[in-house]
């Protein structure tokens, strides 16, 4: 157990540790094209529309997963990270170095975070994708098929339960677990306190639980 | 190891697990926390379903994405051109907030105008029932005043004291404070005090409405004549004021509500 414990600390703080050491900011793991984003954004500063494209390509699956966790349909995130690519492009000059993906990734946030206001006051259907038993979640390709049907379960009761947290606990807890930002980096996006982030986490983490219980076994498995 | 029984685990500080979790505990904390998972399978289960959700979350399977979203050529040229104003207010928030403010100010414009219209009015039908009521006072008896204005009357400073009252009175707020003047000027020369016979009519409706007041009262011309002349000129000015603080808020009204006309044009190249 100790063990567990230790490892639930290490992930957190020794993430931030080598990120710090790195330089290389937000968004977890350190990016291994780091290098071709550089070139391509300094490319794109003199004008060159096909070497931002190529910055798209290397990085809309990416910023589109995460967005579609913040956003509950493809169509929305879609758009959201469209936003996202389009403010990018208009604020490539205030780039300052660093990690180019965790710079998008920041835009992305924001932007979802912006569409998400707008949907308050219009709510729409939530993650109608799962609702669409026609449309499986692709897998990997050497998955055996109960795997693959157990991953499809798991993450159609995981959309179900995300959808019933609130915006603040959602955003926070995809922050941290998907994207791997710390709670200092959190709070700055979110604009809030290191504390209340902590908060948002743990007590979202705990309700997730409570709506899943009755599907505890698909993650036990 | 001898666990606790599922009935006391209501009695654990759940959110403790979950900090521990989080990695956000103090060492007392984190001694405490330790202790309930190693006494209680509730909260041993809860800390092992905490990882596997969020380990779940991180894997969550994503549907694919609805279209490219590489930027065209449009998309390009229209970000790259300086925003002008306009497109910058027609954004939805920008849009709204502007004719929010447009629509507040026009409003607070609308009821200041009209209500300093209501007192200046009152202010100036008070004055010239005073000055009435003076003037029935000095027909009755006060020979001093009225002797005394009877030559002023004669120099017909009524007549020329319309026109530049009107003249003077081209702000609401000016013909206002004239049309209270003329009660508090035509005091002295209703009173005890003489009047000042070389009073500049130049100086508008403050000075000429008096010359105009002490004519009634001596001529024997018709009463109130240069206080309406002077109103008139404040009523048209206060009109204008109000409707434009009234158009101010219309725009401001139609901006907020009405749908939004100028939309991002594209959306990038889609596949």
């Amino acid at each position: 157990m100790d063990e567990r414990v230790a490892d639930g600390r290490v992930v957190t703080e020794g993430r931030a540790e080598a990120q710090s050491r790195s330089g290389a900011p937000a968004g977890g793991a350190v990016d291994p094209g780091q290098g071709i984003d550089v070139a391509l954004v300094e490319e794109a500063l003199r004008g060159q529309l096909d070497a931002f494209n190529q910055l798209v390509v290397r990085h809309q699956d990416h910023l589109f997963a995460l967005v579609y966790r913040l956003i509950p349909d493809r169509d929305g995130a879609a758009d959201a990270v469209q936003e996202a690519f389009f403010s990018a492009y208009r604020n490539l000059a205030s780039f300052r170095g660093g990690s180019v993906r965790g710079w998008l990734c920041r835009i992305a946030v924001n932007a979802a975070l912006d569409m998400q206001r707008s949907r308050r006051r219009r709510p729409s259907q939530p993650y109608p994708e799962f609702e669409d038993e026609s449309w499986q979640p692709p897998a990997e390709p050497k998955a055996e098929p109960e795997t693959q049907a157990l991953a499809a379960e798991r993450s159609k009761a995981l959309a179900r339960a995300l959808d019933e947290l609130p915006f603040e606990q959602r955003n926070c807890i995809v922050l941290f677990d998907v994207e791997g930002y710390d709670y200092a980096e959190i709070a700055g996006i979110m604009h809030v306190e290191v504390g209340t982030v902590k908060s948002r986490i743990h007590r979202g983490r705990l309700t997730l639980r409570r709506v899943l219980a009755g599907d505890r076994e698909l993650f036990r498995g | 190891m001898d666990r606790t029984a599922p009935a006391a685990h209501s009695r654990h500080d759940e959110l403790l697990i979950a900090r521990l979790y989080g990695g956000d505990v103090s060492q007392r904390e984190r001694a405490r926390a330790q202790d309930q998972l190693a006494d209680c399978e509730e909260c041993a289960a809860l800390f092992a379903d905490l990882g596997a959700i969020a380990q779940a979350t991180a894997a969550m399977s994503v549907p694919p994405r609805p279209r490219d979203l590489r930027l065209s050529r449009e998309d390009a040229a229209r970000l790259s051109r300086k925003r002008r104003v306009w497109p910058a207010i027609s954004g939805a928030g920008l849009r709204r907030s502007f004719g929010g403010s447009l629509a507040a100010l026009g409003l607070v414009g609308v009821v200041l105008t009209g209500t300093l219209s209501l007192i200046g009015g009152g202010s100036a039908a008070s004055g010239a029932l005073t000055t009435q009521d003076r003037a029935a006072a000095n027909e009755a008896g006060v020979g001093y005043a009225a002797s005394l204005a009877a030559p002023m009357a004669a120099s017909s400073a009524a007549a020329s004291a319309a026109p530049v009252a009107s003249a003077n009175g081209s702000m609401a707020a000016g013909a206002t404070v004239g049309s209270s003047d003329v009660a508090k000027s035509s005091a002295p020369a209703s009173g005890s005090s003489p009047p000042s016979g070389s009073s500049p009519p130049e100086f508008g409706a403050a000075t000429a409405a008096p010359a105009g007041i002490n004519a009634e009262n001596g001529g024997g011309q018709s009463k109130g004549v240069p206080a309406p002349q002077a109103s008139q000129g404040g009523i048209d000015a206060r009109l204008a004021w109000l409707i434009g603080f009234g158009a101010l808020f219309v725009i401001g009204l139609v901006l907020v509500l009405v749908p939004r006309r100028f939309r991002r044009r594209g959306r990038g190249s889609r596949t």
